[in-house]
């Protein structure tokens, strides 16, 4: 058996790909054809023009060769075992330049992932990398991971994040998500494996009341069991109980903690029946124009909201602003953008378009105690109970996103515009591998990337009595940090400069 | 010849004979300590409310598209 690579432009992967799918995957013409122009061309029109395809077969994909050997091959149909691999460089590519050190170098820089077709017709679209650069619209920040391939027998790396489509018997949208989800972390993460179809099955057999194979979906709450089960610290959140605005809050929270997080949207509200599972890794760069559109936050806790009214505060909430979310959908094409309030309307199908997201899980660190709404709500506590002398009428604007101290405290040695001493105080204090951050400033300083304010928590420390997971504060020339001996608060007045906001979890804002 | 970095104990001596630093134990201070502390005893509560009561409805709600 022998590996038969083609290298193609774009506009010709019509006419090089539909005879090898034909072959390949033992179809006809027609639906050869329906599948490129059904399945694939979405994804391919989203690509830069200028891209270049090398088309690789029979090619070994292990994650179908798993479905393949767990539940297609136990059925009477004769069900092909290898795929069909297409590996994406930007600008023309020659054979020979896959021979030539020097070549190969540039080639690498040049590579921008690939894409698994498995021979599950309709669904053939199978595990993909695609790097944000391969795409006409990349102008957003999501997480990524990097991710190694070998392509016409030389190794390549590409960051991205995973993507497949389901076959609807093995892996639906639920599967689909855990696996990109364990992917991503796998690739990021040395406390993670990847996972497969097969493992996804028995790490929830003792949760299943029905066989598993053919699957009909997951409920929400067994993505929750999967991911502690993989090794994460897993909650939910519903919409239901947290309300609208709380609910899109803390999705915007997470995400801007560079999280992947699971969506559950479905459309029952407005009668229909989908219900269905997609990723959330990112967001679009924020616009001057959004934060200048940015209303003041609707505060529900009846202590603050009466302190922001009384002080006739203007208090703003990064994650009340109007974003595009980066979406990762296993029905579409990668990186999807769309806002919170409408998660699937790019679809075709207006059945869709009413769509809601209605829950969410999030894979945390397992030692990550603290969460998101405890941790932003204290944030407000702690900034406007009195500690600090917040002139009337003042303008506030917080993010609050969770980070490793390690990289937080490499982006504040670095940066320059931070007061020294304060650059000391923060730099030294011992801190847990993860951290809450919530970061003080104001539309017109955040404009400029900067902030005036930092109060930094604990997220290894769920218990809040008595600043119990405080670790500084400091806004307003006051710096504050629990004594180490007696965790009384102790006060320095200090004058302090505004610095550069944080930007590591999503490489930008 | 071995550097010992820590220059945080330093500065805070230098801040404290300077009359920079407070300890934070009035009764005012005291006052808001324990607003914080009821406020967070209110939140915990309804934190985990919600979160029990999101984990009950997931358990319905079926991923099949």
């Amino acid at each position: 058996m022998n590996i038969t690579t083609i290298i193609c432009t774009l506009a010709e992967i019509r006419d090089q790909l539909i005879p090898v799918i034909k072959d390949e995957f033992s179809v006809s013409q027609e639906i050869a054809e329906d599948i490129l122009d059904g399945d694939l061309q979405p994804h391919f029109n989203n690509l830069k023009d200028t891209t270049y395809i090398l088309l690789e077969y029979p090619y070994v994909d292990k994650i179908y060769r798993d479905s393949y050997y767990s539940y297609f091959s136990t059925k009477l149909g004769n069900y092909k075992k290898d795929c069909i691999r297409l590996s994406f460089f930007e600008g023309e590519v020659q054979a020979r330049e896959f021979r030539e050190e020097v070549a190969i170098h540039a080639l690498q820089s040049r590579y921008r992932g690939y894409m698994v077709l498995r021979p599950t017709v309709p669904n053939v679209v199978g595990r993909s990398i695609i790097s944000p650069l391969a795409l006409k619209r990349n102008d957003f920040l999501s997480v990524s991971g990097c991710f190694h391939a070998t392509v016409n027998s030389i190794k390549f790396q590409v960051d991205g994040f995973p993507h497949s489509s389901q076959d609807t018997e093995t892996i639906t949208c639920a599967e689909t998500a855990l696996w990109a989800v364990m992917e991503y972390f796998s690739a990021r993460y040395l406390d993670y494996r990847p996972t497969l179809p097969s493992l996804i099955v028995s790490a929830l057999k003792n949760r299943s009341v029905e066989r598993q194979i053919p699957s009909r979906g997951l409920p929400v709450e067994q993505l929750g069991y999967a991911l502690k089960e993989f090794g994460f610290g897993s909650r939910i959140y519903s919409k239901d109980q947290f309300g609208a605005d709380e609910f899109k809050r803390l999705i915007s929270t997470y995400i801007e903690s560079g999280l992947p997080l699971i969506l559950a949207v479905d459309n029952l509200a407005s009668g229909g029946t989908i219900i269905h599972a997609i990723l959330a890794i990112g967001h679009a760069k924020t616009t001057n124009a959004e934060i200048d559109n940015l209303p003041p936050a609707n505060e529900y806790n009846p202590y603050l909201s009466n302190i922001i009214a009384t002080q006739q505060l203007k208090f703003y909430d990064n994650d009340d602003i109007q974003r595009d979310f980066v979406l990762i959908d296993d029905n579409q094409p990668a990186y999807q953008l769309s806002k919170l309030d409408r998660p699937t309307i790019q679809y075709s199908d207006p059945d869709w378009h009413t769509c809601e997201i209605n829950y969410f899980v999030v894979p945390l660190y397992p030692k990550i105690y603290l969460e998101a709404y405890e941790a932003k709500s204290y944030f407000k506590q702690l900034l406007l109970s009195g500690y600090f002398t917040i002139p009337q009428g003042s303008e506030i604007f917080i993010r609050t996103f969770l980070t490793s101290s390690r990289s937080y405290k490499d982006a504040l040695a670095r940066d320059q515009r931070f007061t020294p001493i304060v650059k000391d105080f923060i730099l030294e204090a011992a801190m847990p591998k993860f951290i809450w951050v919530g970061e003080v400033s104001t539309k017109d300083l955040i404009k400029q990337g900067l902030a005036n304010g930092i109060l930094i928590l604990d997220a290894t420390e769920p218990n809040l009595h008595n600043f119990n997971a405080l670790i500084i504060m400091m806004y307003q020339d006051v710096y504050c940090y629990p004594d180490n001996d007696t965790k009384e608060l102790m006060e320095i007045s200090l004058s302090l400069n505004t610095f550069n906001m944080y930007t590591n979890n999503l490489k930008g804002f | 010849m071995a550097t010992i970095i820590n220059r945080t104990r330093g500065n805070q001596a230098q801040l404290a004979r300077e009359g920079k630093v407070r300890r934070m134990t009035s009764p005012a201070d005291r006052a808001v300590a324990n607003r914080i502390n009821n406020q967070v005893k209110k939140v915990r509560r309804d934190y985990e409310l919600k979160n029990s009561q999101s984990q009950i409805s997931a358990a319905h709600m079926i991923l099949t598209s």
